[in-house]
Formats: structure tokens, C-alpha cells, sequence
């Protein structure tokens, strides 16, 4: 009986995930589908192009957030922090890298207020800012994208490490402030941000939402040549489609174990540097130079989301004009009438998503509480779909759906949308779970109380602030899925996603720009509203967990 | 007095049976083709009855505001005049709904599937028909598919491949090239070799969507039609002489790519992303099968008013779009009743309205009443600012399709 709500929350993530994989497994299994796989023209630099830009935008992103997180909290700049993140991460990927090529490319936003007075182009330069061949944009738009969201995952770990006490120790002991944290905290939080990093890692090498507007194009990365040869109607293609599947299913994980042993390698030598003696009181120039970078990664989101938030208003928009010559709101009636069909599924499927989440890992997070091994065990299960490129499973995943005759519902969609909020809940509840000092239950049972009770009345008011934070999430991912939603919901459930997904595809750009501010609101709001509810709830008590 | 009868009479009288053969025959004939007649009015008034009250999930491109307002018009009109609930299902590409429908099959779900009616043709119509995943024949049945023009080839047969009922005729499409008068003028290139002069002189201006992007390869084939030194083998299934065939072309691209947008090291991903481009001032031209593309993108206001647009003295590419019914369609009924619909002078009519959509008609105004004509938006709403109508150029095989792709990808694909 204790044991079910974990043995359901492995059937929803792992059962689909395994059954895809095997579908797609066989369906590479064919000698034919290499040889065309590898007959195709450019193929080697299409896969060090996806090793290359994944591999540097991650390492890229976790350095800066951990030097952001470090410089933030000695200068107690934590919540502003957060209220930057957050928009940028609100964002879909897709809709932040379309805002990036309207801020970047020549004739894009950046160059237009320099034009002409500065620079003299009456017309756009024929410069490849976007899309370079090395890939350099698309690094760019990746570290934009996950320096914030690694920002949020190391400011979550806080709350399970002691920061206050280790550096007050390293301080004593005569350290300087940047270099007391890098010693002191920062393994520490690295060792809890494990996961979400891998997951960076393999979203770095597989993703198409970043590499299809920034990403060069002859070729392009692995993921890319993968969607087109999937869309493609001969059945042929589809064939080499699944053999490019296993293909990048392998550089990812081959890329994870690498980066496995790297940071194992890179540890020692931070060991090495931790007990040289040197104590880096006073910080450098070089060190406060640092900021910089952040400082750019961070604008260059928001100037992102500015960007598209600017389209949505212009159609027509002539280079070097910095506004649109007839701004207008067409855009957004346009979408307010598609949107009315869309809202609901978008909002249900939202909110479904996030309590259901919520409630089958807080089930599976009591269970498992004082099992440390089991947990780690399931964090590990519930995270593959994160560590997998999604097209991967996705088709097999089709196929049993149909199968089952689920295809097109609203529940085959929200299971969908369970296997990638899962793991974001697990992360989150699971380490609040064990937070809370089997003290306090025991009390309340040697009082006399009975565990639902001493649930409700002990454990739940402490773990309310995790849980808004977790909804929220859950909130956040199921708004922002693409694939799985038309994968599963066979085109049926058109949420704003889909929508904005079919409009920036095929069509119309400003109309595409005005949903990618709508998909991102939604979700700003709901984290909003969880904010203001644990504040609300928890006003009047005092010592509650940040 | 009894004698042989006078040869006057006789013929008379031979007339006489005559007229009454014929007019038995006759009657007995038309009485027939009346009953025919009727008992297809009576399938018919069967198939809206069965049609009443089914919901049909319309599979159709979603990347034009402008297309799925109309389709949300035609949703309300098909619900009010025959109670059937039609719910555009958004699709980015059509290829989607064709793996949909491959999928479905793998699975061994022959009903009750999920598509009802699907906008298609060319490899997608050719794919579908070959793996005997369409229903049919129906479309010669519907009423008012006898409204169509029969004198345009590219109704019926839709890249090569013979049509045989498995789709409705939905609109026309004619290869155009747009461009920007203030920066091309008013005389602009008209056949590949002037275009490519044009290209040489004005380095970084003018480019194409990235094969095998819809459009991209569309150019490829316009350009095949034009350079190749015999066009009859392209309705063929491509053979051993693709290289002698296309060899024109690729000296054409060879020539033209160093002086493309980006020195033809980076090509736009779609028709969209070059509208974005010309709309934006960093090229001068874009493609598409649309002619009032740019009359519907201007009124939009969506690209400058200076946009204009032209087509290859020497032929331009043309085609025809489709609606087709899944071999597992689950409101086949309902599905027909609405195809029929869309093809309706009403229907028609407001579709070729630039305002509206500006997609050509299928129908050939001729066969309508005067009322139905004056449906039809005056000729300067419907022409988008075209020149006279040069020839039209039928779609090779659908294997030149994937050939040509290829090819450009072993050339071009990875620099």
C-alpha cells in the first residue's frame, strides 16, 4: 500500500519512455537505414556541430551561474536576481531565439539603433551574425537561455546547504569572499544541481527549438537534420530518421559520461586549488570583470524578449527604422480570436499537470523518505525523459498511444505532459521531504495524533511553499511543450504552444512573436501567484523554509 | 383498288415506325439517365443526411492568418447549412498528418482514425495514394465537382500522378517571384539567364528558401523546366540521365551562389522567413505559388507597397492544391459534404478575393449562372498586380522531387 504511489509514478514516466525507446530501437534496427544514415552529406559536421555548441553552451552557462549565485548572495541581490531570471525562463526556447535573431542579425533591433548615424548602412550588411557556421549564435542563445534557469536550480539547492555557516568557517579561516564560496558552497550546490546539468547538457546537444532560427543551416546540427528527415513523407526517410535517433541518442550519452568523468577530473584540481593555502582575500579586477558577461547574458534575455515583444506591433518594418512604420495591434486581435479556442486546453492542461504532479511525487516523496538509495534510484528513472532527445521515444510513444486508443484525448496529452513535469516535482519536493526533522512528526504521533493528521497539521504547511514552487513549475513545462502535445494529442488539443508553433513555422511572424509573449505570461503569472500565496499562508510564522 | 403502296406512303409510313423506334428508344434513354440523375441527387441527399451531426477534423496548413480565418468562416458555414461540426486541426507542415496517417496504420487502426479530411498534393497526395491509404474514388461524385475547369490538366493530375477520384480540386498555384520595385524597377528580369545577370550585378540581394523546404525545391524544379535541354523525360520516373538533364541547372546555381544573401552559405528555412528578409530590407526578392501572395502580405500590412510581381516569360511552374479523405477517415460522410462546400462558387468566390485569401478558383466561371459570376471579386482584386499570364509548366514526376533534392544537398548541403 506504501509502496503504490511509487510504483504509479514509475508506470507514467517510465512505461512510455520505455515503450518508445523500444519502438524507435527496432525501428533503427535496420542495415539499410545506417547506410543512408550514413551516406548523408555532412553528416560528421553536423554531429561535432551539436557536440560543440551543447558541450560549450553548458559549460559556459554553469560557470556564469555559479559565479552569478556567488556574487549575489555576499551582496544579499538574490530576489532581484530572481525577478531577472524569470521572464528569460518564462520564455520558450523557441520564442526567446526568434527575439535573439530580432535583436542580432543585421537587420535586427541592435544594428537599427546604430544605423545609420553610427554606422552608415542605409541597407542591412550582409554580415552572418546569426546562424554562423561555427555555431557561435547558437551558443549564444543557449547560454541566454539556461544561465538563468541554472541560476534558479543553484538558488533551489541553497535551501539544502548550509551556505551561511561554510562561508562564516572559510571566512574565519581567512578566505576572500568569491574564493570562500567557490571552495566552500559551490561543490556542494553543484552536487545537488547534478541532474538539471546533465539535462542541460543533452537539451545543449539534441535541441532544435534554439538551433532552428540561430543554428547554421549547411549543415545543420544532428536534431535538425533528424526533424526534417522525421517530417519527411517517403518512407525511406523515416527510416534513416530512426537510425539518426540512435545516433544521437549516443553522442548525448557518450557526451554525459565524458562529462561525468571531466567534472570527476575537474574536481581534484578544484581540491588541489582549495587546500594551496592561498586566500584570495581581496578581489581582483580580473574577478569583478566576471560580472560583466553575467551582466550581458542577462540583458541580452530581457533585450531578447523586448525584441519580440516589439514585432508583435509591426508588420512591414524597413531597415535602419528602429520602430515599425504602422505599429499596430492586428497582431493581437488576430491571436485573441484563435486564442479563445486555445486558452482553455492551454490553461486545464496546465493545471492539471501541476497537481497531478504535485500530488503523485508528495505521495511518493512520504513514502520514500527515509530511503536515500530508493530515491536516488527513482530521481534517476524520472529524469531519463529529460536526458533523452525527445524524438527519440516520442514516435514510439505515438504508436502506443494509438494502440491504446488514447491518441487525441486530453489524457494522453496530460500523461505527456507528466513525463517532463515529474522529474522538475521529484527535484523540488523530494529534498523538501527530507528536509523537515523526523523530529517534528514524531512529536506529534507520540502526542497522540494519527498520521493523516500529523500529515496534514505537521508536514503539509511545511512543504507548502515547495509544492506552489512545484505546481508552478509543472505550470511552466506542460505551457511550454511542443512536441509531445502534438505527438499525443494527434493535432486535437491545440494549446497556445501548438498555435504559436504552426504560426511561426509556416506563417506569420508577428502573429508568432504575440503568442511567444502570451506563452511566456502564463506562466510569469502563476509563479506570481505562487509567491504571493506562501507569503500569504505563511505570514504569521515564523522560521518557515524559503 | 389493292396494289403495292405508292413509294411516298411507304416511306411515310416507314418514318412513321421509325419516329416510334426512336422515340421509344429515346424515352427509354432519357428515363434512364433521369433515373440515373435522380438516384445520384438521392445518394447524394443520403450522404448529407448521414453527414448531420458527424465532426470532421480538417488536417490543414496553419500558417497564414488570412487561410485560417477563411476556414473558420467555412467551419460555421458547413454547421449552419448542414450541421456538420468541421475542426481545423493546425499543421505546421502536411507531412505531419501524412506520418499521422502512416503511424495509424502501423499501429492497425483501419477506423476510426484520426484525420477526416486533409489539405495535400504533390509527394504527399503521391505517397498517401501508392500505400493505398486514401478513400475513393469519391471526388467525381460530389455535385458540384462539375463545376470545374476540365481544361486545366493540373486538376486532375497532380504531378504526374493521375488523380482517379482520391482528391477534390481546391485551388490553383502558379510559380511567382516578387521583388521590390524601388530597389529591381519596373522591368524586372524575366527568364533564368536575365535573373541570374541581375544576381551577379547585386551581390547579397536576392536568395531562396533552403531545399527541401517546399518552396526552395519548387525553385529548383521552375528552373529544371526552364534550363534542361529536353523536358520530356522530367514526366518520366528520374533515370540514368539525371546528370546530363540537371546539368544546366547546377551551372546556374554554380554561378549564382557566390552572389546570393550570405554568398549562399545560409539560405532562409521557409517562404515566411524570406518574407521576414524582404519585408525587413535585407534582400529584394522572395518566391512563392501563391500570386497575391504579396497583394494579401500588403493589405496585411505585412511588406511595403512597393512589392511586385513577376513570372518567367518562358513558362512558369503550376500546380493545384487538393482535399483528400483518409483510408480511415471516421466521418468520411461528413468530410465530402464539407469538400463540397469548398468548392462551391460561394465558397470559391470569397476564397479568390485578395482580402479574403486570393487563392485562384478551381471553378471555370463559364459553367455558372450570372449570379454565381458576379460572386467573383472584379479582376483587379483577384490579379495581385501580375503581368499577362505567360505559359504554364506541369509538375515533373514526384521522383525529381527527391532527386533534385538530393542532388542539392550533396552540392550545397555542406560547405
Amino acid at each position: 500500500m506504501k509502496w503504490m504511489p511509487v510504483g504509479i509514478l514509475l508506470a507514467i514516466s517510465a512505461l512510455p519512455v520505455g515503450a518508445g525507446l523500444v519502438g524507435t530501437i527496432a525501428a533503427g534496427f535496420e542495415a539499410q537505414a545506417w547506410r543512408a544514415l550514413l551516406s548523408t552529406p555532412g553528416l560528421v559536421r553536423a554531429v561535432s556541430l551539436s557536440v560543440w555548441t551543447g558541450v560549450a553552451a553548458t559549460v559556459i552557462s554553469l560557470l556564469l551561474a555559479h559565479v552569478t549565485v556567488a556574487l549575489a548572495w555576499s551582496s544579499e541581490r538574490l530576489v532581484r536576481l530572481r525577478m531577472w531570471a524569470l521572464p528569460v525562463l518564462a520564455t520558450p526556447h523557441l520564442a526567446l531565439a526568434i527575439g535573439l535573431v530580432l535583436l542580432l542579425s543585421p537587420s535586427g533591433l541592435l544594428l537599427r539603433l546604430l544605423s545609420p548615424w553610427a554606422t552608415g548602412f542605409e541597407q542591412p550588411p550582409d554580415w552572418a551574425t546569426v546562424q554562423d557556421s561555427l555555431g557561435i549564435a547558437l551558443i549564444l542563445g543557449l547560454v541566454t537561455k539556461e544561465t538563468p534557469f541554472l541560476i534558479l536550480v543553484l538558488l533551489g539547492s541553497l535551501a539544502q546547504v548550509d551556505a551561511e555557516r561554510l562561508m562564516l568557517q572559510a571566512r574565519v579561516l581567512g578566505y576572500g569572499r568569491l574564493k570562500s564560496w567557490l571552495v566552500a558552497v559551490a561543490p556542494l550546490l553543484q552536487r545537488q544541481s547534478y541532474l538539471a546539468t546533465a539535462a542541460v547538457l543533452v537539451f545543449g546537444i539534441t535541441n532544435v527549438e534554439v538551433a532552428l532560427p540561430l543554428g547554421p543551416s549547411t549543415p545543420p546540427p544532428l536534431s535538425l537534420l533528424l526533424l526534417q528527415w522525421f517530417s519527411d513523407a517517403e518512407p525511406a526517410m523515416r527510416l534513416r530518421a530512426f537510425a539518426g535517433a540512435w545516433l544521437l541518442l549516443g553522442i548525448a550519452m557518450l557526451t554525459l559520461v565524458f562529462g561525468h568523468f571531466a567534472s570527476r577530473s575537474m574536481a581534484s584540481a578544484w581540491r588541489r586549488w582549495a587546500t594551496s593555502g592561498r586566500r584570495a582575500v581581496r578581489d581582483t579586477p580580473g574577478q569583478r570583470l566576471i560580472s560583466i558577461p553575467i551582466a550581458f547574458v542577462l540583458t541580452l534575455g530581457i533585450a531578447a524578449v523586448f525584441a519580440l515583444l516589439l514585432r508583435s506591433f509591426g508588420g512591414a518594418w524597413r531597415f535602419p527604422h528602429v520602430l515599425p512604420a504602422q505599429p499596430s495591434l492586428h497582431a493581437w486581435q488576430s491571436i485573441a480570436a484563435e486564442l479563445d479556442a486555445a486558452l482553455g486546453p492551454t490553461l486545464a492542461l496546465g493545471f492539471a499537470t501541476a497537481v497531478f504532479a504535485v500530488l503523485l511525487v508528495v505521495a511518493a516523496a512520504e513514502a520514500l523518505h527515509d530511503r536515500p538509495g530508493t530515491r536516488g534510484g527513482i530521481a534517476v528513472v524520472l529524469f531519463i525523459p529529460l536526458l533523452l532527445p525527445q524524438m527519440a521515444f516520442l514516435f514510439g510513444l505515438q504508436t502506443l498511444l494509438i494502440k491504446l486508443s488514447l491518441d487525441g484525448t486530453f489524457l494522453a496529452v496530460l500523461w505527456s505532459h507528466l513525463i517532463f513535469a515529474l522529474p522538475y516535482a521529484w527535484a523540488v519536493l523530494s529534498e523538501a521531504r527530507v528536509q523537515i526533522p523526523s523530529g517534528l512528526p514524531l512529536t506529534a504521533r507520540v502526542l497522540g495524533s494519527g498520521p493523516a493528521r500529523t500529515w496534514l497539521l505537521v508536514i503539509a504547511p511545511l512543504l507548502t511553499k515547495s509544492m506552489l514552487l512545484a505546481a508552478a513549475l509543472g505550470f511552466a513545462v506542460s505551457v511550454a511543450l511542443y512536441l509531445p502535445t502534438s505527438f499525443a494529442g494527434a493535432g486535437r488539443i491545440a494549446t497556445a504552444t501548438t498555435e504559436a508553433a504552426a504560426a511561426m513555422n509556416a506563417g506569420n511572424l508577428r502573429t508568432a512573436a504575440a503568442q511567444g509573449v502570451v506563452q511566456a505570461l502564463a506562466p510569469l503569472l502563476v509563479f506570481a501567484l505562487a509567491a504571493v500565496l506562501g507569503h500569504a499562508l505563511f505570514r504569521h510564522r515564523r522560521g518557515m523554509p524559503r | 383498288m389493292i396494289g403495292p403502296p405508292a413509294p411516298a406512303a411507304f416511306a411515310a409510313r416507314l418514318l412513321k415506325v421509325l419516329a416510334v423506334a426512336i422515340f421509344v428508344v429515346a424515352s427509354e434513354l432519357a428515363g434512364s439517365r433521369a433515373a440515373y440523375a435522380q438516384s445520384a441527387t438521392e445518394s447524394w441527399r443520403a450522404t448529407e443526411r448521414s453527414a448531420r451531426g458527424q465532426e470532421v477534423y480538417f488536417n490543414a496548413w496553419a500558417g497564414d492568418v488570412a487561410i485560417n480565418r477563411y476556414i473558420a468562416w467555412a467551419a460555421r458555414e458547413v454547421e449552419r447549412r448542414y450541421g456538420v461540426k468541421l475542426i481545423h486541426v493546425k499543421v505546421a507542415d502536411t507531412s505531419e498528418a501524412v506520418t499521422r496517417i502512416l503511424a495509424e496504420r502501423a499501429a492497425g487502426r483501419t477506423a476510426r482514425g484520426s484525420i477526416d479530411l486533409i489539405w495535400i498534393n504533390g509527394e504527399n497526395f503521391a505517397s498517401l495514394k501508392t500505400s493505398h491509404l486514401l478513400y475513393g474514388p469519391w471526388a467525381e461524385e460530389v455535385p458540384n465537382a462539375r463545376l470545374l475547369d476540365r481544361s486545366d490538366p493540373t486538376l486532375t493530375v497532380d504531378a504526374t500522378i493521375a488523380t482517379e477520384g482520391y482528391e477534390l480540386p481546391w485551388g490553383r498555384a502558379r510559380f511567382t517571384l516578387f521583388y521590390d520595385a524601388l530597389a529591381v524597377g519596373d522591368e524586372p528580369p524575366d527568364d533564368p539567364k536575365a535573373l541570374l545577370e541581375w544576381i551577379r550585378a547585386h551581390p547579397g540581394r536576392f536568395t531562396y528558401p533552403q531545399p527541401p523546404d517546399f518552396i526552395g525545391s519548387s525553385f529548383l524544379k521552375q528552373l529544371l523546366l526552364l534550363l534542361t535541354p529536353s523536358r520530356e523525360p522530367l514526366r518520366e520516373p528520374v533515370a540514368d540521365d539525371f546528370e546530363t538533364l540537371t546539368r544546366p541547372l547546377w551551372n546556374w546555381l554554380d554561378d549564382a551562389h557566390p552572389y546570393l544573401w550570405r554568398s549562399g552559405r545560409i539560405f532562409p528555412r521557409s517562404l515566411s522567413e524570406q518574407r521576414r528578409l524582404l519585408g525587413d530590407g535585407e534582400v529584394d526578392w522572395m518566391l512563392s505559388f501563391n500570386p497575391s501572395e504579396a497583394a494579401r502580405a500588403i493589405a496585411q500590412g505585412e511588406l511595403p507597397d512597393s512589392i511586385r510581381g513577376t513570372r518567367f516569360r518562358t513558362g512558369a511552374l503550376s500546380n493545384s492544391h487538393f482535399l483528400a479523405i483518409p483510408f480511415n477517415a471516421r466521418a468520411k460522410e461528413g468530410a465530402a459534404v464539407v469538400a463540397n462546400f469548398l468548392i462551391s462558387p460561394e465558397a470559391q468566390a470569397r476564397k479568390a478575393d485578395v482580402a479574403r485569401w486570393g487563392d485562384p478558383t478551381v471553378v471555370e466561371i463559364a459553367r455558372l449562372s450570372d449570379a454565381q459570376r458576379r460572386l467573383f471579386p472584379s479582376a483587379d482584386r483577384s490579379s495581385a498586380r501580375l503581368p499577362a499570364d505567360s505559359r504554364r509548366l506541369q509538375e515533373p514526376h514526384p521522383s525529381w522531387t527527391q532527386a533534385l533534392e538530393r542532388a542539392w544537398a550533396q552540392r550545397y548541403g555542406a560547405r
